[in-house]
């Protein structure tokens, strides 16, 4: 395959040498949070041009959806973002839901809310312990932040290991409600939990936010404006660390997010400290979010249908919708058409990642090899979501 | 930023983080493990843990449990499972029974739809082997794992008893069920 080699955004500098060079980076680069290829075009030390090549980590997920039926595809749904494998789920079965206008029992909505919620924890633990670690030795030794990050992650995967026995890719949910309840002592389990995590914030913060080297890695560094967060068309955090007061939890409430009181978030700077502070406040949110449900959680059903027994028992009508909801990365989008079948005719992802990766060409020229890490990291893309 | 300040303000800002980071650090480092280290320890699962997949008996005929239905060949998504029917004068068996475990994706789905608790998941992932071809489980093969290992909470009828909801919603929305294809 050709693959055209001029970069479609470059920055014109004063440069005194008299050759360009041409790099890559990736795609098996240990900074590019997975199969990424950029190619680079330096002038000395700084980029002038940066073309992206995704398409690695392609598994025809969409294509799959049409072979398997609406029984089957979430538990494969959470393939596609495996970092924040509920988020994904979700999408495809509200889709399913709304199409067949199949009501949800309180309590699976709240459950629904509630494994969202821990779920971006873990996703945030993971972005800022890989992402610290990205930006190296700098911040008092490599990978401290990251083994720290992990260890906190590790107690979330625990907690979804409880509720639906798997740590990575959950199938929790289901057409209808949930597949799992919540097991004895779970809510004792995930307060305590929770609280470790709350506490724990404090550290990383109090390592970071004042230190003199992350500061110069991240401020200024990878500067979104506003005009260009809305026409690239980037959503979540990275949005919201641009000025954008938008969140599709609270404007444009699904599940039950309408039952609980949380805060968005808004930076106005748009480089990778803001996208930090953007990240960190969401964290908190989330935990309190989580205390909200584990206080009022009512008792009820856990799926308004019966437990599935055969492959073919969900059957949808003819029609189509879009469900967005916001993952961690995003609005995540599911375009579903349904023809009366067990299977759906065509389903269509609308992944953060993919999305939020589109500013990368305009926003890394100008900066040095060293930044471009740091700024890939604060973009936070998932690679199986981007390629699907 | 740090240009507009002196070598020693920058030096002083770069030595005080270092300590505030390393101070932290060092409450980490008097911090209890959290590592199991595991061949020597064993892990502890839930009661839930989705691993090893398995075949039972029946704990009182000591019979096979499995009646060779193929519903759980038909809902596994990546299709790892091939059962053949053996009809007999009771009850029918399975004939063969094969489960492709380097293709399972873990999902519970067969576990789920099975009608008589015949396929459950073990508390287990000690299946680390070096040939591929140990990983195809045939029948015996899974009753030997069944044998083996604790199996985890979840069988087909604790699963859908979970996920039933009460008789009356049921009872008010039998048109909506029928129109929405009740197999």
């Amino acid at each position: 395959m050709a693959t055209d080699l001029t970069p479609r955004v470059t920055t014109e500098l004063d440069y005194a040498g008299a050759e360009r060079l041409t790099m890559n980076m990736g795609p098996q680069h240990p900074s590019a949070h997975g199969v990424f290829r950029a190619i680079l075009t330096l002038e000395g030390e700084t980029v002038v041009g940066v073309d992206a090549v995704i398409g690695y980590l392609h598994r025809c997920h969409e294509k799959l959806a049409e072979t398997l039926a609406y029984v089957q595809y979430p538990s494969i749904a959470s393939k596609t973002d495996y970092v924040a494998a509920m988020t994904s789920e979700l999408a495809y079965v509200m889709a399913a839901e709304r199409i067949a206008k199949i009501e949800v029992p309180k309590r699976a909505e709240h459950l629904r809310v509630l494994v969202a919620e821990l779920q971006r924890v873990a996703s945030h633990c993971l972005w800022l312990g890989t992402w610290c670690m990205d930006m190296g030795g700098a911040l008092g030794g490599g990978a401290t932040i990251f083994l720290y990050c992990i260890r906190e992650r590790e107690l979330v995967l625990d907690l979804f290991e409880k509720l639906t026995g798997a740590r990575l890719l959950y199938g929790f949910h289901q057409v209808g409600g949930v597949r799992y309840d919540m097991p004895e002592g779970f809510a004792a389990d995930c307060r305590q939990t929770i609280d470790l995590i709350e506490a724990r914030l404090l550290e990383y913060e109090a390592m970071l936010e004042d230190n003199t080297f992350f500061l110069m890695r991240t401020k200024g560094v990878g500067v979104i404006s506003r005009q260009l967060a809305e026409e690239v068309g980037i959503s979540g955090p990275l949005l919201r660390a641009s000025g954008v007061d938008f969140d599709l939890r609270r404007d444009a409430p699904y599940s039950s997010y309408q039952d609980f009181q949380f805060k968005v978030p808004v930076e106005t700077d748009g480089d990778c400290l803001a996208r930090y502070r953007v990240r960190m406040v969401e964290f908190r949110e989330s935990i309190r979010i989580v205390r909200q449900i584990l206080d009022g959680l009512p008792e009820g059903p856990i799926s308004s249908r019966p437990g599935v027994k055969a492959v073919a028992q969900v059957r949808v009508p003819k029609g189509e919708t879009y469900t967005r909801v916001e993952g961690p990365r995003g609005e995540v989008g599911c375009y579903l058409i349904a023809d009366g079948g067990p299977k759906p005719y065509r389903m269509k992802w609308r992944g953060a990642s993919f999305s939020n990766l589109a500013v990368l060409p305009f926003i890394i020229p100008g900066h040095s090899v060293a930044d471009v890490v740091a700024i890939m990291g604060s973009v936070d893309p998932v690679f199986g979501e981007v390629d699907r | 930023m740090a240009k507009s300040r002196g070598i020693l303000q920058e030096t002083w800002d770069v030595a005080t983080s270092v300590f505030r980071a390393m101070r932290i650090s060092g409450r980490n480092f008097l911090r209890k493990p959290v590592t199991v280290h595991y061949p020597d320890k064993p892990r502890t699962y839930p009661d839930r843990y989705r691993g090893l997949l398995a075949l039972t008996y029946d704990r009182e005929t000591g019979e096979e449990n499995c009646i060779g239905c193929r519903l759980c060949e038909f809902v596994c998504p990546p299709a790892v499972i091939k059962v053949e029917m053996l009809k007999s004068e009771k009850r029918n068996y399975a004939k063969t029974f094969s489960l492709e475990l380097y293709a399972c994706e873990f999902c519970e789905l067969c576990v789920q739809v099975c009608p008589t608790d015949a396929i459950v998941m073990m508390k287990s992932f000690d299946m680390a082997t070096t040939d591929r071809r140990e990983l195809l489980l045939d029948k015996d093969r899974l009753h030997a794992i069944g044998e083996t290992f604790d199996a985890s909470w979840a069988t087909g009828n604790r699963l859908r008893d979970m996920q039933a909801p009460p008789k009356k919603v049921a009872a008010e929305k039998p048109a909506a069920e029928k129109a929405g294809g009740e197999a």
